[in-house]
């Protein structure tokens, strides 16, 4: 499937002080693809993302969908994409099941994609059961099936394997792959290089609040050297 | 706003605070009716039942309102449940308005047990009841909690954290019900005598918990208790004019806080 520009982010920047803040993020998001924001911490993964999910105003920039200015915060945009934030933390005395069917009729999702979104993480059976006693890993697992449950062209995850055990990074893998075939767009931040890898298609990378690197997962490879993994990207 | 103000009700009902709440409230105003009721005084006019039930709810519904809202509410940003909502095709007037009505129907539930529970004890014990002026008495109640429950929504966008959440709440509920009126006595030491009624006046204004005060005694014809010298202003104050402001007044303190709550969510509450 061929992939055509879609979301332009240009001139992006948040200023919170002199030596926190992002600047002057230039990069474009195709459709479909899966594209991967990496980092280490702090390098401004997370403030992109919430800049681009309309959660926090830019300071300067714009972004662009199909070549007009959108405002983020506006519903139509809302409308396009799910989102997992990193680290959510859902009310403990409630159950999986009820959080999620929560989630669904905020957008007028059914019963049955709640519990087709269950079965895909892995949750089904242990649907009734109170969040305070799951896991990170499955508190991880019902934060992406939040995000599977609407039918949008972008979804937006925010370091979605942390927590996750191998087993369930391999499904998420699976996952995010079926996706992409079923033409959507995948946005995820990360610091795991082998999942950027074996996973996305393109690539940006970020440090201190700047772009230094955004292309596609093989010419990122190649220009650093012939099976160089991208650990020489994220050290250079 | 319909999904939010149902979810943060079953949030409410499972959480302990307000179960605790109910207990509390319930228990202290049925000892009150019980052992005010000793002499048989009933719910009729300003006696000691009345101004004991009167202070329970003037200490007791404020803290908690405060408490249980700014608690929530911050709690959900810490959590990053209210960034998550704010990622939906939701306006922010529909997220802080669910919450917003999801807890005070909570509160209301627990306070019309809580009354409920007091007025069988007085019914049972053989005490006066006066309807009209429980039901005024009641009223008041759920102003105080809506009021302070706008308030709560306020401290709990504003509060990075719950720890902040709730030493803010403290620190306001200490200064609207403790040492407020101490303030206002303190300055009026100092004011001419000309100034001494509108300064009064403005100051029950300026607190809610001292405009609920004033107006449930007004109710229980109980204008005698701030003496000779604020005649003039209870008569103002029982008055269509002083009651319209009255009016006014809980629609402003309710209003205001939750407009604040809106306009810094749709600033982005990851900003900070």
């Amino acid at each position: 499937m061929n992939s055509i520009e879609w979301i332009r982010i240009e001139g992006l920047a948040k200023h919170y002080s002199e030596t926190k803040k992002i600047t002057d993020i230039n990069l474009t998001i195709n459709k479909p693809e899966i594209f991967a924001l990496c980092g280490g911490n702090g390098a401004g993964k997370s403030t992109l993302i919430k800049m681009l999910t309309g959660m926090m105003k830019p300071t300067a920039g714009k972004i662009l969908m199909d070549g007009k200015v959108i405002d983020p915060q506006k519903q139509g945009f809302k409308k396009l994409f799910s989102y997992m934030p990193d680290e959510m933390l859902f009310p403990r005395q409630l159950t999986g099941l009820e959080v999620l069917t929560f989630f669904a009729r905020l957008r007028g999702i059914s019963d049955e994609k709640v519990m087709e979104a269950l079965k895909q993480v892995g949750l089904f059976e242990v649907r009734n059961m109170q969040i305070k006693q799951y896991s990170k890993g499955m508190q991880q697992r019902l934060s992406l099936a939040q995000a599977l449950l609407p039918d949008v062209p972008l979804r937006i995850l925010d370091e979605p394997t942390n927590g996750l055990d191998p087993l369930w990074v391999f499904r998420f893998k699976e996952i995010i792959q079926e996706e992409k075939k079923q033409g959507r767009t995948i946005l995820f931040t990360t610091h795991i290089l082998s999942l950027v890898e074996e996973l996305a298609d393109r690539a940006a990378f970020m440090q201190e609040g700047q772009l230094q690197y955004c292309d596609s997962v093989t010419s990122l490879v190649e220009n650093n050297g012939v099976y160089t993994p991208l650990e020489k990207v994220f050290f250079h | 706003m319909r999904h939010i103000a149902r979810q943060q009700m079953t949030l409410m009902m499972r959480s302990h605070w307000l179960a605790g709440f109910g207990l509390l409230f319930s228990s202290l105003a049925v000892m009150v009716a019980f052992l005010g009721n000793t002499g048989g005084t009933g719910f009729d006019g300003f006696n000691r039942m009345t101004a004991s039930l009167l202070n329970i709810n003037l200490l007791l519904i404020p803290l908690l309102s405060l408490l249980i809202g700014s608690l929530f509410l911050s709690g959900e940003k810490e959590d990053r449940g209210l960034m998550l909502l704010l990622t939906y095709p939701i306006s922010p007037w529909s997220v802080i308005l669910g919450k917003y009505a999801g807890l005070f129907v909570s509160v209301w539930s627990v306070l019309t047990f809580g009354y409920g529970a007091a007025l069988l004890v007085i019914f049972f014990a053989g005490g006066g009841v006066s309807v009209s002026l429980l039901i005024l008495f009641y009223l008041y109640s759920i102003m105080l909690a809506a009021i302070f429950l706008s308030l709560a929504m306020m401290i709990g966008i504003i509060a990075k954290t719950r720890f902040q959440a709730l030493g803010i709440s403290l620190i306001v509920w200490a200064f609207l019900v403790l040492f407020y009126e101490f303030i206002i006595m303190g300055l009026s030491m100092f004011l001419m005598k000309q100034w001494l009624l509108p300064m009064l006046t403005v100051s029950i204004f300026l607190n809610p918990v001292e405009l609920i005060r004033v107006q449930s005694i007004l109710s229980l014809d109980g204008a005698s208790v701030f003496g000779p010298r604020l005649y003039d202003l209870t008569i103002w104050a029982d008055g269509w004019i002083g009651k319209t402001l009255f009016v006014l007044a809980v629609l402003l303190w309710t209003v205001l806080p939750v407009l604040y709550t809106v306009y810094r969510t749709k600033r982005g509450v990851s900003d900070e």
